[in-house]
């Protein structure tokens, strides 16, 4: 199930929050060899201190399997404060319909230790969790930086993005900024594909199965 | 009544509080108010709220408790008051309060960041039957959070008038909104600059709130009188 929570709730989901720092220590530190700041296990940034909100997918054992996190743009955002209009070829984005996506990122080897559920269904989840999100609180598009294999993850979750420019190099990994298509759409096309129907905010799918 | 595509113009805090008295209707919109944090000093409000209700309000300091502000101004997510329920004893009396001095129960608190990284809230209160107040959200809040966030600009360049961001426009942007002047639809320029429609709807939009209007006629007349457009 996904659960939604800003920076201010962690208190109400502690473990999920620590598990949130640690798996992105992981991701981006240790397999992507990012330079990013990692203390204590875990990575946290200065957009962390901005109350973001973050979107987490979790196991029916309760355990964090996938994670992103969300920022507004008409405040400081990595796409406009940390990537120069040049290198990402967007432009620097103000909209108050349009937030910025960031640090997504799924434990392979968690989702693989869930039985009857794949990497890919985590990853579904995790976006859709992103859109619905986003659909019912306004927003028209969700922009982000990503490597290519996050884009073409997304291709093959049928959540396409639209690049805002050339792909980049960007700590030795090929980068692009990218656009999402608008929410409601994305979140129709996804569940005709994926063929979930079942409300993803709600642990009672979870129970039914198990 | 907010009407789509309005644009909050004032430039004292006196015509700020003109602003908002224009929009409430009694019903749809019975009250208006806005905070704003800056760094340092007391927060200014701005409201349509009955005087002795606001004397009452900084009175108690209920600015520290009102979750309107607590909560809404500290996410990114729109605050509904419905997802109130509470059984804390001093958020109660802060309700029961409020409804003596005819605060109703329906409202959204928008929260607003800016590029500095500074926070505003814009408060809608409603004196609409929950349901009506439901479809009512759903259709308008967009509108809302657009005319929140331009409020804020406003009454920041009001509060700080040397501060603000300059509007700036990539060379991609320029070129769409060339285009644009050329009476050319977004399908048309995504024809021509090989992109896909939703990319330049986004490129349309992002001018639009950079150039602080809200429709693409608005922004090319805005463009052309800064010499954006040549």
């Amino acid at each position: 199930m996904i659960i939604a929570a800003h920076r201010t709730e962690c208190a109400r989901h502690p473990e999920l929050f620590e598990q949130m720092y640690q798996l992105r220590a992981k991701s981006f530190a240790e397999r992507r060899g990012w330079t990013v700041n990692v203390s204590n296990g875990q990575e946290v940034d200065v957009f962390d201190d901005l109350n973001p909100l973050y979107i987490m997918s979790v196991s029916p054992s309760g355990k964090l399997v996938a994670s992103l996190r969300l920022l507004q743009t008409t405040g400081p955002h990595m796409l406009s404060d940390v990537f120069p209009e040049t290198m990402t070829g967007s432009p620097l984005i103000r909209h108050p319909l349009i937030w910025e996506s960031s640090r997504f990122c799924v434990d392979t080897e968690e989702a693989l230790n869930q039985r009857g559920r794949t990497v890919h269904m985590y990853t579904v989840e995790i976006l859709l969790g992103m859109l619905e999100t986003a659909r019912d609180n306004a927003i028209i598009n969700v922009v982000s930086v990503y490597d290519l294999l996050v884009e073409r993850i997304l291709r093959r979750v049928g959540c396409p993005f639209d690049r805002l420019g050339e792909p980049f190099e960007y700590d030795g990994l090929k980068t692009v900024a990218g656009l999402s298509q608008p929410p409601a759409e994305a979140v129709k096309s996804i569940r005709a594909k994926s063929k979930i129907g079942h409300d993803i905010f709600s642990a009672n799918h979870e129970t039914e199965e198990v | 009544m907010i009407k789509r595509g309005e644009v909050p113009s004032f430039n004292d805090l006196t015509g700020a509080k003109v602003c908002l008295e224009r929009m409430c209707d009694g019903t749809t919109i019975a009250n208006l108010a806005y905070l704003v944090n800056s760094t340092g000093e007391k927060p200014t409000i701005v409201s349509t709220y009955r005087g002795p209700w606001v004397d009452r309000y900084i009175e108690e300091n209920y600015v520290a408790i009102d979750p309107a502000i607590v909560k809404g101004n500290q996410g990114i997510l729109p605050y509904d008051w419905n997802s109130n329920l509470t059984n804390d004893k001093l958020l109660s009396k802060f309700f029961g309060e409020a409804s003596e001095f005819g605060v109703h129960h329906n409202g959204v608190s928008i929260p607003v960041r800016d590029a500095r990284g500074g926070l505003g809230t814009f408060s809608v209160n409603s004196a609409l039957p929950d349901k009506e107040w439901k479809s009512f959200k759903r259709e308008f809040l967009g509108d809302l959070t657009i005319f929140a966030y331009h409020y804020h600009l406003q009454a920041l360049s009001v509060l700080h008038p040397s501060g603000g961001e300059a509007a700036h426009l990539s060379p991609q942007e320029l070129r769409v909104l060339y285009w644009a002047a050329e009476g050319k639809t977004s399908w048309e320029t995504a024809t021509i600059l090989s992109l896909t429609e939703n990319t330049v709807n986004f490129y349309v939009r992002n001018i639009c709130s950079k150039l602080r209007t809200v429709s693409k006629y608005q922004a090319i007349a805005v463009a052309i009188r800064a010499g954006l457009l040549q």
